[in-house]
């Protein structure tokens, strides 16, 4: 069932490929514009921080578009026939599997446009991790919020209030372990900011699928 | 009583509340050395040390002396006493009788108190000039006291801001209570669909918010006077200054939605959210990370040295007066929300 959702959710996108488009055309303009103001490359700090900075605001934008296609009658529909806890076990794999995209485009356009200088000497296993860590938070936690959002009839602006408190902790975490990463320090040190964004994302998707259903009802 | 319900806890409240304020102010710190003159001096030479609250009157039964860095050694370095005025005191030392360099701690003993401060001195013995060199050094300071005032701990780095535990941390449980019950009230709602328990919810929560804030104002003035900053990116800090943004947020969700039942349902979903949030953020966050604050990140927690008796005794009721006051503002906040709907009904 879980499955099917997602795929749903996937023709639903495909058939608007006017948002995916636009969330490409948006991650491009964003390192566009990084790339044009920086006069020289930046160092290894600034790199990483920039990526994150961009990465929160595309997995913003991305999310927003979330639910722009439900309509009322399709919750009807999906109510009659989907359980809810199904529903948004569904949103937020999909969500997940989309930011594992948005991400992966991100790395390489980003590497593309500054290099992958701080990469070189890092320990990769640890980065890919966080980017994992990371970007699995950031799904979670928008998808939940823009449900709330839907649900509440309120518009995007509300997505970005609710879930970025939300996403600070998360960012100061994986921001932290990819410093880590990058300096090819060893892996106890980063046992604390993997527990944490282990946590947080733990902790959004285990309550999203206990308090869903109480949204699930008119 | 006064033929109000259920009176008997706001009693206690203001009971409370008065008593910490007024005890939490009016109670001294016991006397301590709080400091000495002279960084750099010679045998023979003079030194002031000034002790915070000391009231001595004359030199009666005012002892000093140092006492070297091992303890193993057992020479005292026995100083004449001259009392300046109530809180100074100046010491002369004799010929020294300590042969080489040693860390000296400085004891001040008079009838109602003793206090050592460690690593008063660096004592060196000067080849040059055959006499030595006394430095203050402050090597972590620690104190060891003994006393017979009735009084708070005097602690180095603290000093009179150690009332401020009386205020920050009741203000944080009780930001935590209000939380708490206005997640409660959320999930009454969702349970049962009564509206009372959403303008529960809704006015529980906002005493949280405005206790986050009073929380992160005196936690603000505290660091200021001890850490040296208005504010530092400490975990905790970190995690407190979220959860209140997180409370703020709930706020904006509730005034962005139009319809009553809707508004309810989601925003009673969203305290549950946000509570547990506050808990990992305030509570297992720090605990992962090292923070500044006392009992995280290797620092001792405040019960392991200095929460005495005395702070206990306003401590205690401080916690139950801040948690009753934010259920107190919040029940008034509800009961005149319910006499304010009941006028919208009439109409």
């Amino acid at each position: 069932m879980i499955w099917r959702l997602i795929q749903f959710e996937w023709k639903n996108d495909v058939r608007n490929a006017s948002s995916i488009i636009g969330i490409l055309l948006y991650i491009f303009t964003v390192l566009f514009f990084c790339l044009q103001s920086f006069i020289k490359t930046p160092d290894a700090m600034v790199w990483n921080n920039l990526f994150w900075v961009v990465l929160i605001f595309s997995a913003i934008n991305a999310t927003s578009k979330n639910f722009s296609q439900y309509n009322r009658g399709r919750f009807i529909y999906l109510y009659t026939t989907v359980k809810p806890q199904h529903f948004i076990l569904a949103k937020i794999l999909y969500t997940i599997l989309f930011m594992l995209a948005i991400t992966a485009i991100t790395v390489f356009v980003y590497a593309g446009f500054f290099g992958f200088g701080p990469l070189q000497k890092s320990n990769i296993q640890l980065y890919v991790l966080t980017l994992f860590l990371g970007t699995i938070g950031f799904a979670a936690i928008l998808a939940f919020m823009s449900v709330l959002a839907v649900r509440a009839n309120a518009g995007n602006a509300i997505t970005a209030i609710l879930s970025i408190p939300l996403l600070i902790p998360l960012v100061l975490a994986v921001t932290e372990l990819s410093r880590l990463a990058i300096n090819n320090l060893p892996w106890d040190l980063a046992q604390s900011s993997i527990t944490v964004a282990a946590c947080v994302d733990a902790m959004v998707i285990a309550l999203a699928y206990v308090l869903f259903p109480y949204l699930w009802r008119e | 009583m006064f033929g109000v319900k259920n009176a008997w806890w706001k009693i206690i409240t203001i009971v409370f509340l008065l008593y910490s304020v007024i005890g939490g102010m009016w109670i001294k710190l016991i006397p301590a050395i709080s400091g000495v003159s002279k960084s750099q001096i010679t045998e023979n030479d003079k030194v002031d040390v000034y002790v915070y609250n000391g009231w001595m009157d004359s030199e009666q039964g005012i002892k000093a002396w140092t006492i070297d860095y091992t303890e193993k050694n057992e020479t005292q370095w026995q100083a004449s006493v001259k009392v300046i005025n109530k809180q100074k005191l100046e010491l002369s030392f004799p010929e020294s009788p300590y042969p080489e360099n040693q860390t000296l701690h400085l004891v001040v003993e008079t009838p109602a108190f003793r206090d050592t401060l460690f690593n008063a001195f660096y004592f060196k013995v000067d080849s040059t000039r055959k006499s030595g060199v006394l430095a203050v050094q402050k090597i972590e300071p620690r104190r060891k006291m003994l006393n017979l005032y009735f009084g708070f701990p005097n602690r180095e780095i603290l000093n009179e801001t150690i009332r401020n535990l009386f205020f920050h941390v009741p203000i944080w449980f009780a930001m935590m209570l209000a939380g708490a019950i206005g997640m409660w009230h959320g999930f009454l709602f969702l349970r049962k669909g009564k509206m009372d328990d959403d303008i529960k919810a809704e006015k529980y929560l906002k005493t949280t918010v405005f206790m986050g804030i009073l929380g992160l104002i005196t936690g603000s003035i505290w660091a200021r006077f001890t850490w040296g900053t208005w504010w530092t990116f400490d975990v905790k800090l970190n995690g407190a200054a979220i959860t209140v943004l997180i409370y703020v947020a709930y706020l904006v969700l509730r005034s962005g939605v139009k319809d009553e039942i809707q508004r309810a349902k989601i925003s009673g979903v969203y305290s549950i959210f946000a509570f547990f949030m506050m808990l990992l953020f305030v509570m297992i966050v720090p605990r992962i990370y090292d923070s500044l604050h006392p009992g995280n990140g290797g620092n001792s927690p405040v019960s392991d040295y200095d929460f005495d008796s005395t702070l206990r005794m306003v401590f205690y009721p401080a916690v139950l007066a801040w948690m009753g006051l934010a259920c107190w503002i919040s029940q008034l906040n509800i009961r005149y929300q319910r006499l304010k709907n009941l006028k919208e009904d009439e109409i």
